[in-house]
Order: structure tokens, then C-alpha cells, then sequence
């Protein structure tokens, strides 16, 4: 039984990592309407830009997950003004091959810089140890860690999206970009300032993921498989959604592992298939058009 | 020298013209209205005023400068604002964050949102629904005050009567004055000819993209406009 209750532990805060890789795709997908096919190259760049700040400029952890966001939402509001700009609202099929063109030349521009030899943050510890919960059940404390981070960049977008001028912007947009130009909207200035917030989301999760496991330039993609899966989970525009749904991710590998170690992965993806096939607007989807 | 002008104003969608070569012109605190059957490029004339929609080409000045081919976003910022045929409210944004859309135009005045609630109470009471979630008359009234709050210096209404019920119309058009006080101008597209006779001070009159009548309505008699409509070179 305390096996049992501590692979859930281990499932539900493996959610939050899951979460963070979500984020940004959700927020590309729900206010730019564009699939994002380098979105886990996207993360592994934030992963070797936190690697680089913390380790090999020797800054540490903090000043990683800090530095990272601000580079990459640079970086995304420049990829977003001079190149993705140039194909939102005409058709479905030039942003899937830009995109994958992209992450193409990420993960090939990392090979270059970084060689194929796995990189990690080191934190001193705090990986390893773990926080008791219940007598024989524990925790990660560094899962714990990243749940929180989870809840507050979720919770921040939530307050961002709902709460302010730019959120408003943002959803009004969303819905009806031709209106909201007439309105006065600098509609290509927003897509940046949107693709900026997704790719800061991004650097989160990378620097996250870079001290959580080890990752090489070719790890990108299954960190989009999750993501997507997250977001179909959690229900596409639902930002809390994207919370819940990487848990639920993260409960259906432990139990799947549980059942049998080789069907961790396996129970993800049938966990998904089954709310594609069952519910497929995800569990938390909004009365959106 | 008129604050909007149109002159030559052509408008291709594809292969198909729209306009054919039309002159228009508007001053401030004038109701100019724009009639004609479906299909005559009313709504096509008006969207090139707002940098959206058809290939044009021929001269827009705005305030004496030209705005024939900037973006949307930069016109509304200099003063033009439409309420759209079929009001296009934001779906997932409650009434009152539809209205504060309208600031983005960044522009000042007197239409905040204080004075839209004044000029539509019930706006005020429903704030915080969706705006999809209020009655066709109340949706128009979100659209309107969207408009106004982006402060301009000319509103376009595109078939605002359309799907609403005459009592409504009534109580919508009963609001011009209240607008025009401020010294803005308004172009209206309407089906309801009568109805734009009455409140316009200058009608244009197109027809399969060309304008066929223009003048004031005390000059236009109802024969000359049925002509117009109907054929008069028939």
C-alpha cells in the first residue's frame, strides 16, 4: 500500500514539470491560434540557456531560472515579429512546417554549440532529498519544489490573462484579431508580447527539467508529446486546466508503472487517447466557440 | 475642406470590383448616410475608410492627411471607429472589458466608460456577463459604446437596425444627438432608406459600385431616390 501511495506522490508532483512544459504551448495555441511543432525544442534551449548561466557561468540555480525566462522571451517576441507574424490566420500548414522546420535547426544549432553529451544542473542536494508525508510515503523534495513553481506560473497567467489590460487584449484577440485591430490593437506587437510569455514559460521549464533530469539537445521532443498530451488532457484554452491535466498525466504513468514498469509511458499515452476518444474538448474545457 | 474625403475610390475583391471610382466627403458634426441595394458596396466603402477588407486604390484624407493604405490599428489611433454589421463582440471578454477594448486606440476624450454606462444604464447592471449573453438590443449597445470609447472623430455604423426589433432601433437612433453633441461625425449604412432620410444631412446613394445620387436629403425627393434605386437610365 505505501507503495502504492508513494508512486501516487511521485505521479502527482511529476504533474507539475509536466504543467510547466505545457504552459507556453498553451498560451501559442490558445491566443495565436498556432501549433508550436518546436515547443519542446523551445524547452531544451531554456534547459541549456539556464545550464549555461548556472553552470558554466557559474551564477547558480536562482539567477538560471530568472535569466533564462527574460533571454528566451526575447528571443520570443524577435521569432515572433520577424518570422512567425508572417503566417498566422492564412492557412494551417505554414506554421506546422515552419515551426518543425525550427525545431530542426534548435535541436541541430545545440548539437553544434553544446555536443550530443547530456548536460544537468546540480543543486546541491536538494534533488535527492525527500520530504516524509505519511509514515513510509515521501516525496521529492525538488518535485515539491517544481509543483510550486507550477502553481505560480499557472496561477500568474491565470491572474495575467483574466486581470489585466494585456490579458484583456489577449483574449480579445484570440477571438476576433480583425475587430481588435480596428479597435486600435497592435495586433503584430501583442503576437510578440504572446510568444514572449510562452517562450519566458519555457525557460522555466527547461531550467526545471535541466536539474530535475539529465537532457540532451535531442530531448525536445518527447517534452512536446507531453505537452500536447497535457493540454488535450486539461482542455485547450483552460490555463488551470493545464495544471490539473499534467497531474492527471503524471498519476495515470505511476499507475501505469506500477501495474508494470515498462507501461509507464504506455498508461500516459492511453490516458490521453481515453479523454481524446471520451471527452474530446479535455476535462476542463471552456463554453469557448 | 472636408475632415474625411474620398475621392476616386476604387476597391477590387480578386478579380471582382467592388467600387468604381467614388467620391465622398464628410465634416464634423454631420450625419452622412450611405444607401443602396445589397451588393453596391456600401459596406465596402466603408471598411476601406478603416484600412480592412478590399484592394482600394484612389485617395482617402483624413484631418487633411492621406490614410488610404495604413493598417487598421493606425487609423483607429488617428480617429476613425466602426460599430460592424453583426456587432463582432469578443466572445470569452465580459460587457464592460468589450468596452475598455475600446481604449486601446489610446485615444483621450469624453466617452469613458462612465459616460457609456450614463448613456446605456442597463450596460452598467450587466458589467460583468458575457457580452454574447445579452439581448440583441443590449449586444448593439456594447458595440456602440465600444466604439465611442475609442474616442473618434468618426463613427461608422454599419447596419446597426439589422435583426433588431423597430423599438430598439428607436431607442439606438434616439442616442445620435447625444453623440453628435460631441462634434463627431457619423456615417451610417442603413436598409431603412426612411429611416436615413431622417436623421442624415447628406445622402449618397451607390449602385453596383458606382454613386448614382449624392446630395441632402431636402433635395432628394423620394421619386428621384426610387429612380436611383430602380434603374433611372432605364
Amino acid at each position: 500500500m505505501t507503495e502504492f501511495l508513494n508512486l501516487l506522490a511521485q505521479g502527482a508532483t511529476i504533474g507539475g514539470l509536466y504543467a510547466l512544459f505545457a504552459a507556453g504551448l498553451s498560451i501559442v495555441f490558445g491566443i495565436l491560434r498556432l501549433v508550436n511543432l518546436a515547443h519542446g525544442d523551445m524547452i531544451i534551449l531554456g534547459a541549456f540557456t539556464g545550464h549555461v548561466v548556472a553552470t558554466a557561468m557559474g551564477l547558480g540555480f536562482i539567477p538560471a531560472l530568472i535569466i533564462a525566462p527574460l533571454l528566451m522571451g526575447a528571443f520570443g517576441y524577435a521569432l515572433q515579429r520577424l518570422l512567425l507574424n508572417r503566417l498566422i490566420g492564412k492557412d494551417i500548414l505554414p506554421p506546422l512546417l515552419v515551426t518543425f522546420g525550427l525545431s530542426m535547426m534548435i535541436q541541430n544549432a545545440l548539437l553544434l554549440v553544446f555536443t550530443a553529451d547530456t548536460q544537468k544542473i546540480a543543486l546541491g542536494g536538494i534533488e535527492t532529498a525527500s520530504v516524509p508525508l505519511l509514515p513510509g510515503v515521501a516525496v521529492g523534495s525538488y518535485a515539491l519544489i517544481v509543483l510550486a513553481v507550477a502553481v505560480v506560473v499557472i496561477g500568474g497567467l491565470h491572474l495575467l490573462l483574466m486581470r489585466t489590460a494585456l490579458g484583456r487584449t489577449f483574449r480579445a484577440t484570440a477571438d476576433d484579431a480583425e475587430t481588435a485591430r480596428q479597435l486600435g490593437v497592435r495586433t503584430p506587437h501583442v503576437f510578440g508580447l504572446a510568444t514572449a510569455l510562452a517562450l519566458a514559460a519555457c525557460g522555466i521549464a527547461g531550467v526545471m527539467l535541466a536539474v530535475w533530469t539529465s537532457f540532451t539537445p535531442l530531448a525536445g521532443s518527447t517534452r512536446l508529446l507531453i505537452a500536447f498530451e497535457v493540454i488535450v488532457i486539461g482542455g485547450i484554452g483552460s490555463i488551470w486546466g493545464t495544471l490539473l491535466g499534467g497531474i492527471l498525466l503524471g498519476l495515470a504513468q505511476a499507475i501505469g508503472g506500477w501495474i508494470n514498469p515498462e507501461w509507464q509511458m504506455l498508461a500516459g499515452h492511453i490516458a490521453f487517447l481515453a479523454v481524446l476518444v471520451l471527452m474530446p474538448g479535455g476535462l476542463f474545457a471552456q463554453g469557448r466557440r | 475642406m472636408s475632415l474625411l474625403s474620398v475621392q476616386s475610390l476604387t476597391a477590387h475583391y480578386g478579380d471582382m470590383q467592388a467600387l468604381y471610382g467614388v467620391d465622398f466627403g464628410i465634416d464634423a458634426g454631420q450625419v452622412a448616410a450611405v444607401i443602396g441595394p445589397n451588393g453596391a458596396g456600401k459596406t465596402t466603402l466603408m471598411r476601406a475608410m478603416l484600412g480592412a477588407g478590399a484592394r482600394t486604390a484612389g485617395r482617402i484624407e483624413f484631418a487633411g492627411q492621406p490614410i488610404l493604405g495604413l493598417p487598421p490599428e493606425a487609423i483607429a489611433a488617428l480617429g476613425i471607429a466602426m460599430v460592424p454589421e453583426g456587432r463582432r463582440l469578443f466572445a470569452s471578454l465580459s460587457v464592460e472589458e468589450n468596452l475598455r477594448m475600446g481604449e486601446s486606440a489610446g485615444r483621450k476624450g469624453v466617452w469613458t466608460l462612465a459616460r457609456v454606462f450614463d448613456l446605456f444604464p442597463i450596460l452598467k447592471e450587466r458589467r460583468h456577463r458575457p457580452a454574447t449573453a445579452l439581448s440583441g438590443g443590449q449586444q448593439q449597445m456594447v458595440a456602440v459604446g465600444r466604439a465611442l470609447m475609442t474616442n473618434p472623430k468618426i463613427l461608422l455604423c454599419d447596419e446597426l437596425s439589422l435583426g433588431l426589433s423597430p423599438l430598439v432601433v428607436e431607442d439606438i437612433y434616439a442616442l445620435f444627438p447625444a453623440i453628435l453633441a460631441e462634434g463627431m461625425a457619423l456615417v451610417i449604412v442603413e436598409q431603412d432608406v426612411g429611416r436615413a432620410l431622417k436623421v442624415a444631412t447628406s445622402v449618397t446613394c451607390l449602385m453596383e459600385g458606382r454613386v448614382v445620387l449624392q446630395g441632402a436629403p431636402g433635395d432628394l425627393s423620394v421619386d428621384r431616390i426610387a429612380q436611383a434605386y430602380f434603374g433611372a437610365a432605364a
